[in-house]
């Protein structure tokens, strides 16, 4: 057994009901009585759909405190997007410390690319919008186990002499641990039996096949344009740098032109923003109810989020409030 | 610099609250798509992570006021409803409305030391797609423009920075790959 695998061996399992209940909306007929029964058996999966089903964002009138009509209600890409906030968010805060992200930056960086590929799939054919948003939110799952191979000094190393500098970053993983972050996360979605499409675009997210390979998927290809993106905004950048390669195929059939990317990282920007905003709010009103006290969202815009190079220092937290 | 026609960021309004009330002591952080103008001197403003964007640090060294600003794109053409309320989003839309604040909070376009940071670049063969290289380019433009030159800068490559200035001597860092080098210093 090599390291990495040993490794993996050693990580925990995905939390609570993660990998079922996204195998059951993943799979290409999803079977509603599965997805109840995983919800009904999840103490906290349940209080999320509840919740959701009966927020305004819902836009069904009326309250409901049953399951199988709250599920109905909201959906299957909806659901989705439950099932990983409530199972992944703990799991992806810590991840990148070898990276020298800060906490939440991974997090953060996960939902951008996640939300720039369910931008950018919705203009494509045979693309699924919610499984490009998954497939993108999970892709950096393998630096869950470089953390456990590598201390932040010696990340921050690799790579930092003469013509080293301009190596692809995967190449220095490749070469200190035997396998780049792409295939790690690739066989830890396996082992948290996520669904193969997951765990394929995982593996292929920096280095997508090209049409001319049997190997290409155009979902992979969304996916591997909406982590560029991520770069580019810098979210979740940290000792790599930018130092991943852009395939010249993605260039030409998914981001095509300077306009669209700008436009769609722009868009992406702000429902991203959107979103943290509205996180927030909804810790801050449950901290509110519990403690008797609120607290402001200070001066910050959420941006904060995700972007950190120095895990010692203080910073924003995910809202991007102000630190003093 | 031109006045700005867009609203300030939500940020740039608490930022010039705090200053306007005297409290100026302590760290604000930008995120992206944001800017900051503070009075100092007892004052430190910071952003983290500058991939393709680019952080650009103004700093009156007469009255301490200084503000940073982190554009993520070059121009509000592709997207103006965006511009309207996200100003700091784009150099040419953000760049005024930073040099306007600090204006604002008394400082002096004649004394503004200005530098900049980031506009790093993922590793592309062909080139096509230089968000960065972009960014840099429309800085210069603008700046050109207005008559504003850098003091110091640290820009391209393929590596992510953190970029602080420090109110109270004007001191500019950036931060990549764990190790801190001085940008500018009086």
């Amino acid at each position: 057994m090599s390291d990495v695998e040993l490794v993996i061996e050693r990580l925990p399992s995905l939390p609570g009901s993660g990998g079922a209940i996204l195998g059951a909306l993943l799979a290409p007929e999803p079977d509603l009585r599965s997805v109840e029964r995983i919800v009904r058996h999840d103490e906290g999966l349940t209080t999320a759909v509840l919740r959701r089903a009966n927020s305004a964002a819902c836009g069904v009138p009326g309250r409901t405190f049953n399951v199988s009509e709250a599920v109905t209600r909201l959906g299957r890409r909806p659901l989705i997007r439950i099932a990983l906030e409530q199972q992944l968010t703990e799991t992806l805060a810590g991840v990148g410390r070898a990276y020298g992200l800060r906490r939440q930056d991974a997090w953060a960086g996960a939902l951008f690319g996640a939300l720039a590929a369910e931008l950018l799939a919705a203009g494509e054919d045979g693309v699924d919008p919610g499984l490009a948003f998954t497939c993108a939110l999970l892709r950096d799952i393998g630096k869950l186990a470089v953390d456990a191979m590598l201390l932040p000094d010696e990340a921050a190393g690799l790579g930092s002499g003469g013509d080293e500098r301009t190596r692809s970053f995967l190449e220095l993983e490749r070469d200190r641990l035997g396998a780049d972050h792409a295939e790690i996360g690739a066989m830890l979605a396996r082992r948290w039996e996520l669904p193969e499409e997951v765990a394929a675009a995982i593996a292929a997210h920096h280095a997508p096949a090209p049409p001319d390979d049997e190997r290409h998927d155009p979902l992979h290809d969304v996916v591997h344009a909406a982590d560029a993106m991520g770069l580019w905004a810098g979210m979740a950048t940290g000792h790599d740098g930018l130092r991943y390669p852009l395939a010249e195929h993605v260039q030409e059939r998914i981001l095509r032109s300077n306009r669209r990317v700008e436009s769609v990282m722009a868009e992406t920007w702000e429902r991203f923003r959107e979103l943290t905003h509205q996180t927030a709010a909804e810790a801050d009103a449950e901290a509110g109810s519990d403690a008797g006290t609120g607290t402001g969202t200070g001066g910050g815009t959420g941006a904060g989020a995700g972007t950190g190079t120095d895990a010692a220092t203080g910073g924003s937290d995910v809202r991007g409030r102000n630190v003093a | 610099m031109p006045d700005a026609t867009t609203r300030p960021t939500t940020s740039t309004l608490a930022a010039a609250t705090r200053a306007a009330g005297g409290v100026a002591a302590g760290r604000t952080v930008v995120g992206v798509a944001d800017l900051a103008v503070v009075a100092g001197p007892d004052h430190e403003i910071v952003t983290y992570a500058l991939g393709s964007c680019i952080g650009v640090t103004v700093w009156d060294p007469q009255t301490h006021v200084g503000g940073l600003l982190h554009f993520m794109l070059p121009t509000s053409k592709t997207n103006p409803d965006k511009a309207s309320t996200t100003p700091a989003m784009f150099a040419d839309t953000g760049l005024p409305l930073l040099f306007k604040r600090s204006y604002e909070l008394g400082a002096s376009k004649s004394r503004l030391v200005v530098c900049a940071a980031g506009g790093a670049e993922v590793l592309a063969g062909n080139g096509h797609f230089r968000i960065g290289h972009r960014n840099r380019t429309v800085l210069r433009k603008v700046f050109f423009k207005a008559g504003v030159l850098l003091k110091a800068e640290d820009c391209g490559g393929n590596d992510s920075r953190t970029l602080t200035l420090n109110l109270a001597d004007g001191t500019v860092t950036v931060k990549s790959r764990g190790t801190e080098t001085t940008l500018w210093a009086a």
